[in-house]
């Protein structure tokens, strides 16, 4: 095994155990979520981290589970310390519960186990023939050796079961013992497990208040453990209310805020915040039916139509130079770059000119010689001159992309490169060259102090005048890139990760904030909305995120924060329809009179599902569709109208299509393979 | 009235000494033996025929069994309790498993409290 194939196994093995590592509770734990369909069928979702489905339409009733909510916002915020005498208590009483759990379960088993070796045994008595009593003899011995195994894993719990009398240290933990032992005393004594002589005794011991008494009585006189069980889960119970309202107490002290948002997630990207009674309290207007089958295009389509359009006249100008012989767009492009490049080898040789005059150099060393002072003008033009020695030193240039590149990978190489270069002319260009801090600078008493004085100036002002020129040149420069990038659409791709940046949080103003012992309830219609227009589609995501900020600083910014979320996937079950937008590449596969191979056109597709509960792989994954393709051709010269009409199938998501069909105007068939830009976007996001 | 225990009565040792035997030859319990007739005896035997119960199956069997040896000083008593006891002084409780191997003992300086007579019991699941 080579050193590289062993090094990415080890690298194999680490992620795998990364992602067996189990997944920690967090303040999502304590919300609880239930979907309720159309049918008014609620299936509750435990909160896991996991995508859970919800189908279309449905809501999903949200409420606050608060005892175990505190408590994990305890987890995250740490408003009561680990220390703390109550999660002491907390962590006694649940081991003794899991050690009494465990011990019922292993008696239960060993009792369980005993009876069938006493069958066995009088099975071997019964035997009627040397035969039959030999096997049934082997038979009891295996189940004697079972039992023998179940009664080793019961003693093992005889040294835990000593420990148990230490939990009524605790008075709370004792009187709930008490008060179970009572309950058990009582039942015990209906089961005739205990005669009322007895019982009177036992009631008297616990009347005298022996706590220990009471529980090693309570243990003695049930017919299981069960209601020991009980009594320290009732105990637990307490102590849980009892840290809850202690962290609840501090929770409010230290001014915690609780806030709820539903996140809408597109396939297709983007994000909208939906309606969230008493959290998120937006008006969206009235929700719309959403429709099995589709009778028309959506907005999700019409996107994706339009995405298509811009990829199909894209790949259209990429495949080749426009017919009148003029340079395609990606050639002018490419020149565009190539002069800016020369233009900004001319702003660096000139840096380098100036680098190396002799009055730069009797400037600088002046300059360093003396003491800085402050407000000194001296001081401000010698840090003007590291600033562009630091300039020149990183004299920005532009490199050629290689020839046998792609236009795509030409275009991608030409934008960093860009965007690299522009941010050190901005600095440059930034600087304050004018003579003014020179002038203010000859005037001291050190310059003039100076015998070389009138050489130095003079070389200064020269050097000034060069640099100014260089600066102009890179100022012209910075233009032309500024167009060329815009050219690139580098600008509209800030602008829009700027919007998408914005959307990306909620409104302040629908923000609805809550103490953390008064959470209400809140319904979330999982639903189209008709103002803003907002539709949902199988494959859509919703995460319900849930904030808990606090302010530690006193200053009224929350400092300290806990997140959970819970995210829903949306199905549709049954059979449904759906619109899509994409782009074909069209080959004619009947004879036409132009040369057609794989045309690009933008593309409708009508497609018919069928969703199934529980199988996210075939609903989301492989997530089949069949149907039919709308799309304008261009087979022939004599007609300006062609619709092209084709059977479709689709795979993942709508990424991928392939059908074939026919042009009814110029009566040629044709195949195609298709892909829905604006769905293979969503997965990359 | 105990349901799970048998007292061997002072005054027929004969009869106390076939009973005893009787009881630990059976292999189809574990058998808990409490010695002496003092006041933590008594206590001992009330909590441990209570906890007997909790061997009580469906069918009406017990797997937990108890015997109160009042005088176990008994001379007729001695053959059997010398095996069970070697090595063990002051011992006022011993449980026996089912193969009849002792697998606790309390002893008079120890507590005596139902989770120890219960512990005591769930040693003697021990093989």
């Amino acid at each position: 095994m080579t050193t590289a194939m062993l090094r990415n196994t080890c690298l194999l093995a680490v992620l795998l155990l990364l992602a067996s590592l189990p997944v920690g509770a967090d303040i999502i734990d304590g919300v609880k979520f239930a979907v309720v369909d159309e049918n008014r069928v609620s299936t509750p979702v435990i909160p896991s981290g996991k995508l859970a489905e919800a189908p279309l339409p449905s809501t999903i009733e949200i409420s606050v589970d608060r005892d175990k909510f505190v408590s994990e916002v305890n987890r995250y915020l740490k408003l009561v310390s680990a220390d703390n005498p109550l999660e002491t208590r907390i962590e006694k009483v649940q081991a003794g519960v899991g050690f009494l759990i465990r011990l019922d379960a292993a008696f239960a088993a060993a009792k369980s186990a005993y009876i069938s070796w006493q069958v066995a045994e009088q099975a071997v008595s019964a035997s009627r023939n040397a035969a039959e009593r030999k096997t049934r003899t082997e038979n009891a011995e295996v189940l004697k050796q079972k039992l023998s195994e179940a009664s080793c894993a019961v003693s093992e719990f005889a040294k835990d079961l000593r420990a148990i009398p230490n939990l009524q240290e605790d008075p709370a933990i004792g009187q709930a013992l008490i008060d179970a032992a009572t309950l058990a005393l009582d039942s015990s004594v209906a089961a005739r497990r205990v005669t009322p002589a007895d019982a009177a005794t036992v009631r008297e011991q616990i009347d005298e208040g022996k706590p220990l008494d009471a529980l090693t009585l309570l243990s003695a006189l049930s017919g299981d453990y069960r209601a020991l069980i009980d009594g320290l889960g009732q105990a637990l119970l307490a102590v849980q209310q009892d840290l809850a309202k202690e962290i609840v107490r501090r929770a409010n002290a230290g001014k915690c805020q609780v806030t709820m948002v539903a996140v809408l997630t597109g396939e297709n990207g983007g994000s909208t915040y939906l309606p969230l009674p008493n959290y998120y309290n937006v008006d969206f207007g009235t929700p719309a039916p959403i429709p099995r089958f589709a009778t028309a295009l959506d907005a999700r389509s019409l996107r994706e139509l339009e995405l298509s359009r811009k990829g199909a006249d894209s790949v259209s100008t990429f495949l080749g130079s426009s017919p009148d012989g003029k340079p395609s767009p990606i050639d002018q492009i490419v020149k565009s770059y190539q002069d800016i490049a020369q233009n900004l080898t001319a702003v660096g040789n000139a840096f380098s000119a100036v680098s190396a005059s002799k009055g730069f150099a009797l400037l600088t060393a002046s300059l360093e010689s003396q003491h800085p002072q402050a407000g000194d003008p001296a001081g401000q033009l010698r840090s003007q001159l590291r600033d562009i020695r630091r300039i020149i030193d990183s004299s920005p240039r532009l490199t050629d992309p290689s020839a046998s590149e792609s236009d795509i990978r030409k275009l991608a190489f030409m934008a960093n490169a860009l965007m690299s270069a522009a941010a050190n002319l901005r600095e440059f260009t930034a600087i304050d060259l004018s003579p003014a801090r020179l002038n203010a600078f000859a005037t001291t008493d050190a310059y003039r102090a100076d015998p070389g004085t009138k050489a130095l100036v003079d070389a200064t002002r020269d050097l000034l005048t060069s640099l100014s020129r260089a600066q102009k040149t890179a100022t012209s420069v910075q233009a032309a890139m500024r167009d060329l990038g815009e050219g690139l659409g580098l600008v509209d791709r800030i602008n829009t990760s700027m919007q998408d940046e914005a959307k990306s949080l909620p409104d302040p103003k629908y923000l609805q904030t809550h103490a953390m012992d008064e959470l209400p309830d809140t319904t979330l219609r999982v639903c189209n909305y008709s103002n803003p227009r907002v539709e949902l589609h199988p494959g859509d995501q919703i995460a319900v995120e849930v904030t808990v900020s606090r302010d530690t600083s006193g200053d009224g910014k929350a400092s300290a924060r806990a997140h959970g979320y819970q995210t829903f996937r949306l199905e549709r079950y049954g059979l449904y329809s759906e619109t899509r937008g994409g782009v074909l590449f069209v080959n004619p596969r009947s004879h036409i009179e132009r040369d057609i191979s794989y045309q690009p056109v933008p593309a409708v597709a009508y497609t018919f599902r069928y969703g199934i509960p529980n199988r996210p792989n075939w609903n989301h994954s492989l997530a089949p569709g069949i149907g039919f393709t709308l799309a304008m051709l261009d087979f022939t010269d004599d007609s300006d109208l062609e619709l092209g009409l084709a059977a479709n199938l689709s795979l993942l998501r709508d990424i991928f299509w392939v059908g074939y069909g026919r042009d009814l105007q110029a009566k040629a068939n044709y195949a195609y393979l298709g892909l829905n830009i604006g769905a293979l976007g969503g997965i990359t996001r | 009235m105990y349901r799970n225990t048998l007292v061997l009565p002072e005054g027929d040792p004969q009869w106390s000494a076939d009973s005893l035997r009787a009881a630990i030859e059976n292999l189809t319990v574990i058998l808990m033996l409490v010695f002496g007739v003092d006041t933590r005896a008594q206590q001992a035997i009330r909590w441990a025929d209570m906890l007997a119960e909790r061997g009580r199956l469906p069918n009406g069997q017990n797997m937990r069994h108890v015997v109160w040896v009042r005088n176990p000083g008994e001379k007729l008593l001695q053959p059997i309790l010398t095996p069970i006891l070697s090595n063990q002084s002051d011992v006022s409780v011993v449980v026996l498993n089912f193969h009849d191997q002792p697998r606790a003992y309390i002893k008079v300086s120890d507590p005596l409290t139902p989770i120890a007579l219960e512990a005591a019991f769930l040693d003697g699941q021990k093989p």
